[in-house]
């Protein structure tokens, strides 16, 4: 769980910020998938909360939970939901007898292992080393660049189920808003603003910011006229709005660091500049 | 009748990568005598180690074992103990592994009383990565990264397992496997955080740059600089100096273990949180 705060290094505690939306992606080194989810909503919060576990458990990979000090810190009213309203994803566990279980070996088509736990009869070695599918370390180039190639095709094959969005009113958008976390939801004050003094604004809101939704931000791309990203950053989710949307449309960054929120006026001020 | 073993071991990942002569197989084997002795199913244990020459040791255990990264096995241990209590949890690991990068983690665990056994195989050096100087490596010793003489103190790891609250600590020397064996036994047996360090050879990068490129060699260099602890209790400081004592150096089996007040602090909670609420909670 990732509650970002402003600035880089030790930055501004106890204020909001959403400069960490790449290193979630490549904090760390070597060629990973990552997932990650920025939930804007407390009642949201507590489903994708479960939904990240679920993800991990399904896909074998850590889950980041990417909010901010203004969700971290509120205070907001909602109904709990209850165990019917959502599912729970365990882990596949192996069915093999411990004598032919291999820890990373798929099967033709599949691409994430049985995970057996400790203590069960799999006596099975795990390690952060490159390794082959009995788990032992192996620097044998074909068999770790293959390894590799399915560790990421574990998210990318999968998008469809993984990938996660909010969207109002952007079906006719002219004007696309582009945020997550606390800024969409000042965002989406803005685009209802708009909209009141005959803008065709509207807004995409990634739940899931990784994997980022490429597929669904190129489609409105290409009815929209101008996109507007608004992140507490100093430009960050705009690289890969640039990176899928179409090559003709404008796209500006309403960003402010410092550690305060962006207010829904500054979001208007910068879909008037491209209305 | 000679012991054998090969059914604690992954035959078929050997040969091992070690060199020939490397202390750590004696310490490996001495934790193998030493699980036999107690009986212990293969099943019931988990291994964990960091990253080294001696972290590449539960690679070559049929058991539960976990490589991690460099300092962290404590971390991984824990939450592996944490979950089963009930199982048994070894972490092995070198000195630089264990008390350089490892060393915050160490002295929690330490000062937790955590029921794990922690099996150091202190070679006075960075070994896997080319001989660079440890925390352990003694003052004025040759390093890769020491060329004119390490200038840095070395630590006592027993005193600091001792001062940071371990429960059990012993001393042990790869020039002596018998007693190498009952000391890690008396570790795995004990409840609490248990420290057993292993005085050990790298002739390759330590020996070699420190006029020891013999194993054997030294061995008994090591051998010669340790006193047993029944002889240490009766000389002064004066005579114990640049001596290292060797045997079991501590032991307290009173000390309130972690996972047992973890285990009460949950049932105070419930109960508390079952008394104070108007519904009954499952």
């Amino acid at each position: 769980v990732d509650v970002q705060r402003s600035g880089p290094s030790t930055g501004l505690p106890t204020h909001p910020g959403q400069s960490d939306l790449m290193q979630a992606r490549w904090g760390t080194h070597g060629d990973h998938a990552t997932i990650a989810l920025a939930p804007a909503y407390l009642h949201e919060l507590y489903l994708e909360t479960i939904r990240a576990f679920n993800l991990s458990e399904k896909y074998r990979l850590p889950v980041i939970v990417l909010i901010d000090e203004i969700i971290g810190h509120m205070s907001e009213c909602f109904e709990v939901p209850r165990p019917e309203e959502y599912t729970i994803f365990d882990r596949v566990k192996p069915t093999c007898p411990p004598e032919e279980y291999s820890p990373y070996e798929v099967r033709d088509g599949e691409l994430v292992p049985p995970m057996a736990a400790y203590f069960e009869g799999y006596r099975f070695h795990a390690t952060g080393l490159n390794h082959d599918k009995t788990g032992f370390p192996t620097t044998h180039p074909v068999v770790c660049h293959q390894d590799e190639v399915r560790q990421l095709a574990k998210v990318s094959q999968n998008r469809g189920e993984i990938v996660s969005w909010e969207e109002v009113m952007a079906d006719d958008a002219e004007i696309l808003v582009v945020s997550f976390g606390s800024t969409a939801r000042g965002a989406h004050a803005a685009v209802l603003e708009a909209r009141k003094k005959g803008i065709r604004a509207g807004l995409f809101r990634p739940i899931t910011v990784w994997p980022f939704p490429d597929e669904e931000i190129r489609r409105l791309s290409h009815r929209a006229k101008a996109i507007v990203v608004a992140e507490m950053n100093l430009g960050q989710m705009i690289c890969e709005v640039e990176r899928v949307a179409h090559s003709d449309i404008r796209i500006v960054g309403c960003q402010k660091v410092g550690g305060v929120p962006i207010e829904p006026h500054e979001i208007i001020e910068k879909i008037r500049e491209v209305a | 009748m000679a012991f054998d073993y090969t059914p604690y071991m992954r035959m078929s990942k050997l040969p091992h990568l070690w060199c020939p002569g490397c202390g750590i197989g004696i310490v490996v084997k001495s934790l193998i005598r030493a699980i036999d002795r107690l009986g212990w199913l293969k099943d019931d244990i988990a291994v964990v180690s960091g990253i080294g020459c001696t972290s590449r040791a539960p690679g070559y255990l049929d058991m539960n074992t976990l490589h991690t990264t460099h300092g962290r096995a404590i971390s991984f241990a824990t939450g592996i103990k944490l979950v089963r209590p009930d199982k048994h949890v070894i972490v092995i690991a070198g000195d630089g592994d264990m008390v350089a990068i490892g060393g915050n983690h160490f002295i929690h665990a330490c000062r937790r009383n955590i029921d794990i056994t922690c099996i150091i195989n202190n070679n006075n050096i960075y070994g896997m990565t080319g001989g660079q100087y440890s925390p352990t490596t003694p003052h004025g010793a040759k390093a890769a990264t020491a060329p004119w003489g390490n200038m840095e103190p070395s630590f006592d790891l027993a005193s600091l397992a001792m001062g940071a609250g371990a429960t059990y600590v012993a001393r042990g020397q790869v020039g002596n496997g018998v007693q190498l064996e009952r000391l890690i036994r008396d570790g795995l047996g004990h409840h609490g955080f248990a420290v057993i360090e292993a005085l050990s050879n790298c002739h390759t990068q330590f020996g070699r740059r420190n006029k020891l490129p013999d194993p054997m060699q030294l061995i008994q260099h090591i051998q010669d600089k340790t006193v047993p602890k029944s002889k240490a209790d009766k000389m002064d400081a004066a005579e114990l100096a640049g001596k290292l004592v060797v045997g079991e150096l501590y032991r307290d089996a009173d000390r309130p273990e972690f996972c047992d007040e973890y285990a009460k602090l949950r049932q105070r909670a419930q109960a508390a949180s079952r008394k104070s609420m108007a519904v009954p909670v499952a």
